[in-house]
């Protein structure tokens, strides 16, 4: 393995998407972490913030086929998925092949439909294949899916069922740049940027899929050394008896976590984990996996505080405090 | 005459008038006793001894640029130009007065604190600064005690019973936080091929050195990239430098990377170099401690004494010293002389000292009882018993005259030739009897009662002046009066026979000298008095302000550290359970009873399928159909639960409420048991826990 090359490769795609995304640099690598990871993301955060702005952008430098789906309360699942339709011409059934026959799908909003409707992507996210009146199809490599969604307070929105959420392997907040970062987007604005038409920012394409996938490969190899995976256990654990939380973080976080870890440690140019990066994605790989109890949430505790403190609480490995 | 009942009856010669008191010795029949001889230490010859003495080292012999005062310049016509003892004196002396003495003798300064002169403004800001940091001191110890909550009850009464734990493991516990030794260890270590073990310990080193600057903090949680972190933050450009060695750690920890001689190296230059940086987190803690020093200063403003008084020329370290090779065991007397005893042969009463009458009574009795007074100079009045006083001015004619002995004293003492600055004497006093009352109307007593004490005598004069003046008494005691206490300085050993003179004018009063001067009487009941009369009241507060700011700096734990106390959060029964009970506390059961019952009937109706237009009959049948109870008790319960009419008359309904409230509360009780009989959520939940 070739991490520097892996790395540099990694910081061409940064800088390439920061051209077009100013301000939000964890963003951008949690989100490169993800793809490395083979994993979906799902970006919360209100309306306005880039989301759909990364996705796209991301979609044009990893030179991944991009489709977009809209969802509404109205989306049903072979909106999705696609169906088989029957050809008057033929006289026989043909399989109209859905938006989610692509490689990096971007779910708009998707907790604008309704739990049907979402769950539709079940089998695509976790299996990476769909299943259509008895057949399975598979969707091709590599296939990521980016959701966003705006918070659960907002009106007219359904809150994702925790085995969809469990798909994810990271849940990001995007947050509101601060007045220096908004500054420099109305600068660039001024400068004849328009985030609707990418195509006039001449984005450089840094990897083709057949790369990206051989690099989702080539990081699979980076070692961990076994105090980590006891740390990673150690800390999704914690999650399932901590008294804030009704129910616990799944083994897929753990799985999460060590596929971001991975990732991050090659992003940071090392062939080894080490437990910044297990520490570091904790919060992204776990608080969309955790349920809180009512009372802790009226309370106003969030799913990062718990993880905060369980994240306080673990003894990091080859520590020298006592 | 045994020692209690010679005790009593000198202390009855103390509770009655002296006459009287003499009058009733005479009569009583009890055997008199002779006071036991003091301890007298042999004779030597003092001229070696005083040149040992000045062998240890006195900077005013040794230092020819010692500043010497006015009043120890007298010194200096007296001494010998060429005196191998103390060869530097005399060349001190050519400076002439170049130090002005505060300090311990009447005729010194006295040794003032006080606080520097400044605005009002200036002292106000002094002591808001102090209160502020007062209470921050009060916060910081009430936060930490409070902090250290009693553990939970479930958790005080879980035992926990563990075997004996291995010593070797609790020896590779202990955690080294020095880091020069972590330091030793690391190299230790890589000498004997433990590379890994010595990169660890260097770095835990380098950590240490962090965390004792203040710009780490070591917990077991915190990560190395947390430390980095924290680096970059306190000092940027260190960051790089701190990134290396992490990083070289990190691939000896987790990247699986061969701890090598050359990795070792690169790792323990690194830490080196980091470890030689000035780090940026000193900065608040120089500036912290120049602060607390500056406070210090300005609340002090203290006079600074020249150094070693007492082993100065006008000081008596010399004398103890020469005292204590000639046979005595001098010390300085502390404790209050009222409490004179026969643990003391010889007292000399130096200037300073502050005897009052209660004082003079003791020495009065420990004189009768064989003690030896000695009064060097000074200008207290004394006691007529003494029957002599040293003379408050001087005679300039006697001005550097010797002192010889007296002729009738050849056998009191060896023939002399002493000299002492200034020419004081002694006065003696017209003879008369004992008993006749002094200055306090007390004198000393002997146990036989006897009041033919011979009259003073003087045993040294200049000219024929005395200048040392003797009185003995029966008892064996005797009262030595000196003109000055030139005699007990340092530089007075020096000139002539003086420390000749010294040794054998106190040597018949035995061996245990005290000395008391300005210090006697100073000895405090309690470590508040003490501060208080040592005036150490600035210094233990500057003290203490720089302990809290080291503290401060530190982070030092003001108890046994203990993880932060846990937020308790109450449950939503608990919630419930306190709104219950502020209705009970109000009185207002017949509210919640009627709020309660609304909401009960609505699910009743619910869960029975029965419509709104069913009557309050048709519920009550079938919720006793279904829970098998009496239909009227059923009823009941529900028409309790209905609300009531209110009359006119608010304070009539609020009465009625009250007295009815807990009946109230037990209908509540009962309409609650009907709900989950019929079904309810809980009762569901909870026969779901007992399958």
């Amino acid at each position: 393995m070739n991490v520097s090359v892996l790395k540099d490769k990694l910081d061409r795609i940064r800088a390439e998407i920061g051209r077009a995304l100013i301000g939000q640099d964890e963003l951008i690598e949690h989100t490169l972490i993800a793809v490395l990871a083979r994993g979906h993301v799902l970006l919360e955060g209100a309306p306005g913030l880039g989301k759909t702005l990364l996705v796209r952008t991301l979609g044009r430098v990893l030179g991944c086929e991009t489709k977009r789906i809209q969802f509404t309360p109205d989306l049903m699942p072979s909106d999705v998925t696609g169906g088989n339709v029957f050809n008057q011409q033929r006289g026989a059934f043909e399989f109209l092949r859905g938006p989610v026959f692509t490689q990096l799908l971007l779910a708009d909003e998707i907790n604008r439909a309704p739990a049907k409707t979402q769950s539709s992507l079940l089998e695509a996210m976790q299996e990476r294949s769909v299943t259509i009146d008895g057949t399975t199809r598979p969707l091709p490599e590599p296939f990521f899916v980016i959701a966003t969604q705006n918070p659960i307070e907002s009106q007219g929105t359904y809150p994702l069922p925790e085995a969809q959420l469990d798909r994810f392997l990271f849940k990001l907040d995007v947050r509101a740049p601060n007045v220096a970062v908004e500054k420099a987007i109305l600068a660039s604005h001024l400068s004849g940027f328009d985030a609707s038409a990418l195509d006039r920012m001449h984005l450089n394409r840094v990897t083709t899929p057949e790369e990206l996938v051989a690099m989702q490969t080539e990081i699979r190899g980076v070692r961990v050394d076994d105090s980590l995976l006891e740390y990673i256990a150690d800390i999704v654990w914690r999650t399932r008896s901590h008294r804030s939380l009704y129910f616990g973080a799944s083994p897929r976080a753990s799985i999460a976590l060590l596929a971001g870890a991975q990732a991050r440690a090659v992003s940071a140019g090392r062939d080894f984990v080490i437990p910044d990066d297990v520490k570091a994605l904790a919060p992204a790989a776990i608080r969309h996996r955790v349920g809180l109890q009512p009372d802790a949430e009226i309370e106003g505790v969030s799913a990062d505080d718990c993880v905060a403190e369980i994240l306080r609480e673990v003894r990091v490995p080859a520590t020298i405090a006592a | 005459m045994t020692a209690p009942v010679a005790r009593f009856a000198l202390l009855l010669a103390l509770a009655i008038p002296a006459r009287t008191a003499v009058a009733e010795s005479e009569a009583p029949a009890t055997t008199p006793a002779t006071p036991a001889a003091p301890e007298i230490p042999p004779r030597k010859d003092v001229g070696p001894l005083v040149k040992q003495v000045f062998e240890t080292g006195f900077e005013f012999c040794t230092n020819p640029g010692y500043p010497l005062t006015r009043d120890e310049l007298k010194w200096c016509d007296l001494l010998s130009k060429s005196d191998a003892r103390c060869p530097q004196l005399a060349k001190a002396c050519t400076r002439g007065a170049t130090a002005e003495l505060v300090g311990q003798q009447s005729h010194k300064q006295t040794t003032t604190i006080s606080m520097p002169t400044a605005q009002l403004p200036v002292r106000m800001l002094l002591w808001i600064v102090l209160g502020v940091v007062v209470a921050f001191l009060i916060y910081t110890i009430a936060k930490q005690t409070l902090g250290q909550r009693a553990p939970d009850r479930e958790e005080a009464v879980e035992v926990v019973t563990e075997a004996p734990e291995d010593p070797a493991l609790a020896a590779a516990r202990i955690v080294e936080t020095d880091v020069q030794r972590l330091l030793e260890r690391a190299r230790a270590a890589a000498a004997q091929g433990d590379y890994e073990g010595g990169i660890s310990d260097a770095y835990a080193a380098l950590l240490r050195k962090l965390e004792g600057a203040g710009v780490v903090t070591v917990e077991s949680h915190r990560t190395n990239g947390d430390h980095v972190r924290d680096v970059a933050r306190q000092n940027p450009a260190l960051r790089p430098r701190m990134q290396a060695v992490v990083g070289n750690v990190e691939e000896v920890q987790f990247g699986g990377g061969a701890p090598t001689d050359s990795r070792f190296r690169s790792v323990m230059l690194d830490v080196m170099g980091l470890l030689s940086e000035r780090l940026a987190a000193w900065i608040p803690f120089v500036v912290k401690v120049g602060l607390g020093l500056t406070l210090t200063g300005l609340v002090s403003g203290c006079k600074v004494d020249r150094e070693g008084w007492e082993r100065s020329p006008t000081g008596r370290a010399a004398i103890i010293d020469l005292l204590e090779r000639s046979g005595f065991t001098p010390r300085e007397r502390l404790v209050s002389l009222t409490k004179v005893d026969k643990a003391t042969s010889a007292l000399v009463l130096l200037p300073g000292a502050k005897v009052d009458d209660a004082s003079w009574k003791a020495i009065a009795n420990w004189t009768g009882d064989g003690g030896c007074l000695v009064i060097a100079g000074g200008t207290r009045t004394l006691p007529a018993w003494i029957g002599a006083t040293p003379s408050t001015g001087s005679m300039s004619q006697l001005t550097g005259g010797g002192l010889t002995v007296a002729p009738d004293q050849s056998k009191r003492l060896p023939k002399l030739h002493a000299v002492v600055p200034e020419g004081r004497f002694v006065k003696i006093a017209a003879p008369e009897t004992s008993g006749t009352g002094g200055v306090t109307g007390s004198e000393p007593v002997n146990e036989a009662g006897d009041e033919e004490d011979a009259p003073a005598t003087p045993i040294v004069v200049r000219d024929k002046s005395p200048y040392i003046v003797e009185r003995t008494f029966e008892g064996g005691g005797r009262a030595i009066v000196i003109a000055d206490d030139r005699l007990f300085e340092n530089a007075s050993l020096l000139v002539e026979d003086n420390a000749v003179l010294l040794v054998e004018v106190l040597r018949p009063g035995g061996k245990k000298v005290e000395l008391a001067g300005e210090l006697t009487g100073l000895v405090s009941q309690n470590p508040i008095t003490s501060v208080q009369r040592g005036k150490l009241a600035p210094a233990m507060l500057q003290l203490a302000l720089l302990i809290l700011i080291f503290f401060v700096y530190k982070g030092a734990h003001f108890g046994r550290p203990v993880d932060p106390a846990a937020a308790s959060r109450r449950a939503f029964s608990e919630h419930a359970r306190a709104l219950g009970l502020l209705y009970g506390r109000a009185r207002a059961g017949r509210h919640a009873l009627e709020a309660y019952g609304g909401f009960a009937l609505d699910r009743l109706r619910e869960r029975l399928n029965l419509s709104g237009g069913k009557g309050l009959l048709a519920v009550a049948e079938e919720v006793a159909t279904r829970v098998g109870r009496p239909l009227g008790d059923v009823m009941r319960v529900l028409v309790e639960s209905r609300p009531t009419k209110r009359s006119n008359d608010p304070v009539r309904d609020r009465a009625e409420q009250e007295v009815n409230s807990p009946k109230d509360l037990a209908t509540l009780r009962d309409l609650a048991t009907l709900l989950q009989q019929t079904g309810g959520a809980g009762e569901r939940i909870r026969s779901q826990r007992q399958t």
